[in-house]
């Protein structure tokens, strides 16, 4: 089972995703339901689109596979596929240069939880390359210590350590690119939750950005900022005045904060949070603002009309805060019983779609838009959506598939 | 088992049950299968829904020693000794392997023999120990002056442990675990005299996971089918971290050609009643035709458990479960040829693992609805004189009710539910041809179509095509041979999605003999070093592998 475990910064996926199709901009999709399903890798976690040759494409981080999957939205399966390395558990795909005019072309960069890295993969070339696998170098301070409950080396000194002070930063989750730069945020995770009462371990949330070099092999570390939250998911990057997302504009990250899901429900160990970053040209990042979430256990974070949207891991909310104060203003009604919004997407003109676990995916769920159900039967897992002017695709994680969808015929 | 394993599986150790108490299922890693001879009766008509396994001895001798590559090293074999009344046989199986490949989903060998990939969660040394010992005795002999007549008594005692594997499944369902032990005991006493026949027996059986079964029962019958009468009476206990202690009992009464029983067997509140007869039918020119018809319920109810996963349930809920069956079987006495058709309908209460999920991440799911299955199946058997052909080919459909299945509640968490309905159908082909006192060839295939209807999809791990043929040149001391093993595509997940590849495998063995009574074996696993093959749970299997070993035979 390499789902979301109870406490576990994978619960929260494909933010990045969402913010590059943000900034590309996604009409409403066309093709129709049932029809056109791609058979995945194992355990896909996240799906990007890249333009190669000016040819529509889909990637998949498929993280049973250790592999990024190159897909023929026409097809049936996988064209080409990358091997990541073992035990890599790809997590989070993001497009660099989405334009075949940029120099070196297309890049993705995925994040890689199981190697503590991420690495950055040639997608469009014969057979997909990886180029660089880099590591951030930021020493993540961990205050109050963690105390694990077997020693291992998490600070990089070749001993193993029972109490946690310092740790290099690991188990990286959500990536966005900016320009030629991509921000990733690190959940830190030190252990797994192992039972229904006992919540995951970890450090504190880390951002850091990688600028990609003038030939588009190399990324180097160009800044980071330690997050006043735990278990980071979520990640956008925000517009400024001239419409075009670089590295200096501010950064918005949802910290899931640390929980365990019970037989009777669920509960919060810390609590989730809002994160704005100024990211600016250093290389210390400023915590602009931030807001505790008591009550919310955000993933995916998009923006539309004005507002930021969030999706809750738990009780299956849509909310929408205020970009300037963080303070929330509207939300939707929880789920019946937990069903995690892993997906939120932006279509079109600033019309928003979330994704729940269960396989619903709803437009404008903010102003009860159409909704209808991808799949019928026995949960599929929906943990991403992508779409762009041809269509959209929900991925199933469970049953490995992706699953074309449209809302043709609704209104609005 | 047609598409349907697991708790729906049955096994016996001559006679004595060797199932996990609390899983309802037994770890393949488990059987001895040293044992030499293993009877499979596929389907309901069993009354399990899947099928029952019977482990017996085999006669004479055979131990052997082997070595090989993955540093295996395995000692096994079977022993058996004639007793003065009686005789015991005794099968052990001790080995150890390592496998320098992850049993990762998507790992492929690559031509240095190291892995293209694969899973950290799950990547391990695939180191593996396994013990395996059983010991059955059967004797008999005149019994104490004081009480006349003739005793018989068999016992059997078997256990295993099983170490390694898959630890990163450590959690997963019982045949993916990767640690594992089962112990049984069991002994029937028989006392005959005159026509008289009364009997003792009882059964303990335990696992690794803190659970442990007793069963006891006595009962006697005159032995006369037609005027007679039988009672049986039992006691059982049943031990488990789920609950201190159940209790169990068993009636039954014999009259004529039929019997009655009312037992209960695992569970508080749980008590049944069940008939069962044979009518033998002597038809003209040397024909009979024979029906064995049973037909019974169960009652089934849980009060009160509390399971580390679960809340406390304290309604009394019963779940009948009628079970039957009928099979007609027409046979001339040469028995050389031979038809059957049979119906059956099986029913299965949930294990305490899906009701109350006593260990593991799938949490526990205590409303489940018991699994019913309704068979049906045709068969005929052909048998050409002096051995030199027998064909046995049957074609079945079936129709199973509220199919337990795990699947996820939600992001976090997994647990069995009753998916609906599934159905299946196909047919299994047997044949033995022996053209030549040096050539044999032995032929199994089954063509299976299934499908779950909460999605459309077949049996997850079910292949729609498998087969295994076997051709052996020379006799059962100085031999070769070829043995085939292939199956088609088969859906690893419940939504008929990743699929495991099909293969065809091809492994060879010799056996030279050094002296009458001991050989030199050579066996050659997936000869043609097939690197992409997985089994149905896409695991992978490994590449060619040889192995050396010495046998000794008496």
């Amino acid at each position: 089972m390499n789902r979301p475990m109870p406490g576990s910064a994978h619960g929260v996926v494909t933010a990045a995703t969402v913010v590059m199709l943000l900034m590309v901009g996604c009409p409403p999709p066309t093709v129709d339901d049932g029809d056109g399903v791609i058979a995945t890798g194992t355990t896909p976690n996240s799906v990007a689109t890249v333009r190669c040759g000016g040819v529509r494409r889909l990637l998949v981080a498929s993280s049973g596979e250790g592999s990024l999957e190159r897909m023929d939205p026409e097809g049936q399966t996988a064209t080409s596929t990358v091997f990541l390395g073992v035990g890599s558990t790809p997590w989070d795909v993001g497009v660099l240069n989405d334009d075949d005019a940029a120099p070196g072309g297309p890049r993705a960069v995925v994040s890689l939880p199981g190697h503590h890295s991420v690495a950055l993969v040639d997608p469009c070339a014969e057979v997909p390359v990886v180029l660089d696998e880099v590591t951030s170098t930021t020493t993540v301070v961990v205050d109050p210590p963690v105390t694990l409950r077997s020693p291992e080396d998490v600070d990089g000194d070749g001993s193993d350590d029972l109490v946690v002070e310092r740790m290099t930063p690991r188990t990286p989750q959500a990536v966005a690119s900016a320009g030629r730069s991509i921000f990733v945020v690190w959940a830190n995770l030190l252990a797994f939750s192992t039972s229904s009462t006992e919540p995951m371990l970890s450090g504190p949330g880390l951002l850091t950005r990688f600028t990609l070099d003038d030939d588009g092999e190399h990324l180097t570390e160009t800044g980071h900022a330690l997050l006043p939250c735990e278990n980071p998911g979520g990640l956008m990057v925000t517009h400024d005045d001239s419409g075009a997302a670089d590295a200096s504009d501010d950064v918005i990250v949802t910290c899931a904060g640390r929980f365990v899901v019970g037989v009777d429900g669920f509960s919060a160990a810390s609590p989730g949070g809002l994160v704005r970053v100024r990211a600016g040209a250093g290389t210390a990042f400023v915590v602009d603002d931030a807001i505790v979430l008591d009550n919310h256990t955000p993933g995916p974070v998009v923006g539309a009309h004005g507002e930021l949207v969030t999706g809750d891991l738990l009780d299956g909310t849509v909310r929408a805060f205020d970009p300037l104060t963080l303070a929330e203003l509207r939300r939707t009604e929880p789920s019946s019983g937990v069903d995690s919004v892993f997906a939120l997407t932006v279509m079109g003109d600033d019309v928003v779609v979330a994704g729940w676990f269960s396989g619903r995916v709803q437009r404008q769920p903010l102003d009860d838009g159409p909704s209808r159900q991808l799949t019928d039967g026995p949960s599929r897992g929906l943990v991403d959506l992508v779409c762009d002017e041809l269509g959209g695709f929900g991925l199933l994680s469970l049953s490995a598939e992706l699953m074309p969808f449209s809302f043709d015929g609704d209104a609005p | 088992m047609r598409g349907l394993g697991g708790p729906r599986l049955l096994v016996d150790i001559a006679g004595v049950g060797f199932t996990d108490p609390v899983a309802g299922a037994v770890d393949v890693a488990l059987l001895p299968l040293s044992l030499g001879r293993a009877d499979v009766d596929v389907g309901g008509a069993g009354g399990a829904l899947g099928g029952t396994l019977s482990l017996r001895g085999s006669p004479g001798s055979r131990l052997h020693l082997v070595v090989g590559e993955l540093s295996t090293l395995q000692l096994g074999g079977r022993v058996q000794v004639p007793l003065e009344a009686g005789s015991a046989v005794a099968a052990v199986d001790v080995g150890t392997s390592r496998g320098d490949f992850p049993f990762v989903t998507g790992a492929r060998f690559n031509g240095d023999g190291g892995v293209d990939g694969g899973l950290a969660l799950v990547r391990a040394n695939n180191q593996q120990q396994r013990a395996r010992a059983v010991v059955i005795t059967d004797v008999g002999g005149d019994a104490p002056a004081t009480i006349e007549g003739s005793l018989r008594a068999r016992v059997v005692a078997a256990g295993s442990v099983h170490d390694g594997g898959i630890p990163g499944f450590a959690t997963a369902p019982l045949d993916l675990r990767g640690h594992s032990a089962l112990g049984s005991i069991g002994t029937v006493v028989e006392h005959r005299h005159d026509r008289r026949r009364a009997r003792v027996s009882g059964t303990v059986t335990g696992s690794d996971r803190s659970t442990s079964d007793a069963t006891a029962s006595a009962g006697s019958d005159d032995g006369d089918r037609i005027t007679g009468h039988a009672v049986n009476v039992g006691l059982g206990i049943d031990d488990t971290i789920i609950d201190t202690a159940d209790f169990a009992f068993a009636v039954g009464v014999e009259v004529g050609a039929g019997r009655a029983d009312v037992d209960s067997v695992a569970r508080r509140h749980l008590g049944g009643a069940a008939a069962s007869g044979r009518l033998q039918v002597q038809l003209p020119h040397a024909w009979q035709l024979r029906i064995d018809g049973r037909t019974g319920v169960q009652v089934v109810s849980d009060d009160d458990h509390v399971g580390p996963t679960t809340t406390a349930t304290t309604a009394f809920i019963p779940t009948w479960l009628p079970t039957g069956s009928v099979r007609a079987t027409i046979a001339p006495e040469h028995n050389r040829l031979g038809a059957f058709v049979g119906v059956s309908h099986a029913a299965r209460a949930p294990t305490l693992d899906e009701r109350f999920a006593p260990a593991g991440f799938v949490l526990a799911a205590p409303d489940l609805a018991a699994e019913r299955v309704t068979d049906g199946e045709v068969g005929v058997r052909i048998a050409l004189p002096d051995g030199q052909m027998l064909v046995a080919a049957t074609v079945f459909a079936s129709w199973l009710d509220d199919a337990i299945v795990v699947v996820n509640d939600n992001a976090f968490q997994v647990r069995p539910r009753n998916t609906g309905p599934a159905s299946r159908a196909g047919s299994e082909l047997l044949l033995l041809t022996s053209p030549h006192p040096l050539l044999r060839t032995e032929t199994a295939a089954t063509l299976l179509w299934s499908q779950v209807q909460a999605t459309d999809a077949p049996l997850p791990t079910a292949p729609p095509v498998s087969l295994r043929t076997a051709i052996t040149v020379g006799d059962d001391d100085a031999f070769t041979r070829a043995t085939v093993t292939a199956r088609g595509p088969a859906p690893s997940t419940i939504f008929g999605t990743l699929p495991s590849a099909p293969y065809a495998l091809v492994d060879l063995m010799a056996r030279v003999p050094l002296s009458p009574s001991v050989g030199l074996t050579v066996q050659v696993n997936n000869a043609l070093d097939v690197q992409t093959a997985t089994d149905v749970n896409l695991l992978p299997l490994p590449g060619r592998l040889v192995f050396l070993g010495l046998e000794v035979r008496s």
